[in-house]
């Protein structure tokens, strides 16, 4: 494969924001999406928007990016607005289109909903794109680390996910080739009704996972020649470095916070 | 180093032994070539060695431990594996993190599987490739990058399983040369199974196996001279072995049967010379 192939959309820079312990963005990117939900002023959505732009502005990635990151969910954020601009029917007229009232509190809860699914979207953006997936796996085990008590295979979650992160350029690449070979065999996987292509698409699919089942197989028996025998007396060679960085920008986030419910009400 | 006692291999009850009482002995440091076509129990014979299957009758013993259950954890830190195919055998999303995976297993302190790794990446001539994908490495890489791993677990046999065979002609240079370095730097024993006779060559035995037994043990130029019986079971001969036999048939003596193209090239012009 000769392009460049970058697994989610992170993009490599050197900054206070991708130096941060994955924990930390992750941590903070919960609470967030939490405190976004139960905002109702407009002072403290500007408390959260200041953040999010704050981080974004810290981050050095491109706009460009941020705003292709988005780019997906412009339109439900567009739709939701003109949703509710139709469907609540609270406070006074404002205007009317069309003969159809719009009122000054649907504009209101328009504008609310909006810039609620904005924000989120546009923090666990900024976290993507500035942290690596492993990073994000590592910090999902470690913060899951208590649920292991509870008997829940958190080792093995993770790590399914790594390989899965690990796979998935070599997938690609095999979908590509088995699709040139199957094309080559006269399947078409472009033109025709949808259920002729649907019906290609198997020929695709079958010899795909046939040989993912192998990869699986043989994986396996690679990792257990290696000694692996689960989370038993494993130790970690990945590290993830809490450190004064992290310790600032918590308490950063815990004066956004306080400032957020103070402004609130 | 690994020692086969009456071993009998069978994956079905059904059909007959995969491995038949096989009795042999491989010593420390020792380069052994595996041979055989497939289906001749090489395969089998190798994951034995690391207890990735246990004998059905029959004892193996590695470095004095023998396998059994209790044991083939501890078996599996003396002998590593290099498996056929150089993707599905790459477990870390980076070259660092794979080389890791074996130390991790182990529960290796972190400090010192940071010196591990290094050394291991330099060892294979890899060190610069740390923070690669593996999907930016070429199949021989990859093998490199699976030596390593095996080395960081500082085990003392290394087992080839047909590592070679899907790697284009310079990454099987590559391989060969990686573990003659190896053999020049460390003690170590190799066990290289192949089904092409040239890299066999390279090896201090060679051990031939056909259903299930050992066929033939020797030196590399002692097993080439066996050309139609090696045919017979499905090996074919290198083409510097069978230029050797052609030409002692036609009356031109070579001083001794060369196993590399640079020594048959040197031979004929030695030859020439005298003519």
């Amino acid at each position: 494969m000769n392009q460049s192939f970058i697994i989610g959309q992170y993009v490599p820079k050197e900054s206070p924001v991708h130096a941060l312990d994955a924990r930390t963005k992750l941590v903070i990117v919960f609470f967030y999406v939490l405190v976004t939900f139960s905002a109702e002023t407009l002072s403290s959505y500007l408390i959260l928007f200041l953040f999010a732009a704050f981080g974004a502005v810290m981050s050095r990635v491109h706009p460009l990016f941020i705003v292709k990151g988005l780019r997906p969910i412009w339109f439900i954020i567009i739709l939701t607005f003109i949703l509710h601009l139709f469907i609540q029917r609270q406070g006074e007229v404002l205007f009317s289109i069309f003969g159809y009232a719009i009122y000054d509190q649907a504009v209101i809860q328009a504008a609310i909903i909006s810039s609620r699914l904005f924000l989120l979207i546009l923090m666990t953006t900024l976290l993507t794109l500035t942290t690596t997936p492993i990073s994000i796996t590592d910090a999902v085990e470690t913060l899951l680390k208590p649920l292991k008590s509870l008997k829940l295979p958190i080792h093995e979650l993770a790590l399914m996910m790594s390989i899965s992160l690990r796979f998935i350029p070599t997938l690609i690449e095999e979908t590509d080739k088995i699709s040139k070979a199957q094309a080559s065999r006269g399947i078409d996987f472009r033109t025709g009704k949808w259920r002729d292509r649907l019906k290609a698409i198997f020929a695709l699919l079958i010899p795909l996972f046939i040989s993912a089942f192998k990869r699986a197989e043989d994986l396996a028996m690679a990792m257990e020649a290696r000694g692996y025998r689960g989370d038993y007396g494993r130790t970690k060679f990945r590290e993830l470095k809490f450190t004064s960085l992290d310790l600032i920008v918590f308490l950063i986030f815990i004066i956004i916070v306080i400032g957020f419910f103070y402004f609130n009400g | 180093m690994i020692e086969f006692n009456k071993v009998s291999y069978s994956y079905d009850k059904n059909s007959g032994n995969a491995v038949d009482e096989l009795s042999m002995s491989i010593e420390q440091n020792e380069w052994i070539a595996l041979i055989g076509h497939n289906g001749s129990g090489k395969s089998t014979l190798a994951k034995l060695m690391n207890g990735l299957l246990l004998p059905t009758s029959g004892t193996i013993s590695v470095d004095g431990l023998s396998l059994s259950e209790d044991t083939y954890w501890e078996i599996r830190k003396k002998v590593g594996m290099v498996f056929q195919n150089p993707e599905n055998q790459f477990v870390g999303t980076t070259v660092m993190d794979d080389v890791a995976f074996g130390l991790e297993n182990l529960g290796v302190p972190r400090e010192e599987m940071v010196k591990r790794v290094s050394a291991a990446l330099k060892e294979v001539d890899m060190y610069s490739f740390k923070d690669q994908a593996p999907n930016r490495l070429s199949g021989g890489q990859k093998q490199r990058v699976a030596i390593a791993g095996i080395l960081a677990i500082m085990p003392e046999v290394i087992i080839f399983d047909e590592a070679s065979t899907m790697l284009d002609p310079n990454g099987k240079q590559e391989l060969l040369e990686t573990i003659k370095g190896l053999r020049k730097t460390k003690k170590m024993t190799i066990v290289y199974i192949t089904h092409d006779l040239s890299e066999a060559a390279y090896a201090d035995r060679i051990i031939v196996m056909n259903e299930g037994r050992q066929w033939m043990s020797g030196k590399p130029r002692e097993v080439f001279q066996y050309q139609n019986e090696l045919s017979e079971i499905g090996l074919e001969i290198p083409l510097i072995s069978s230029i050797y036999a052609g030409m002692n048939e036609h009356g031109v003596k070579l001083e001794k049967e060369p196993l590399h193209m640079k020594e048959l090239v040197d031979q004929l012009w030695k030859l020439s010379s005298k003519m």
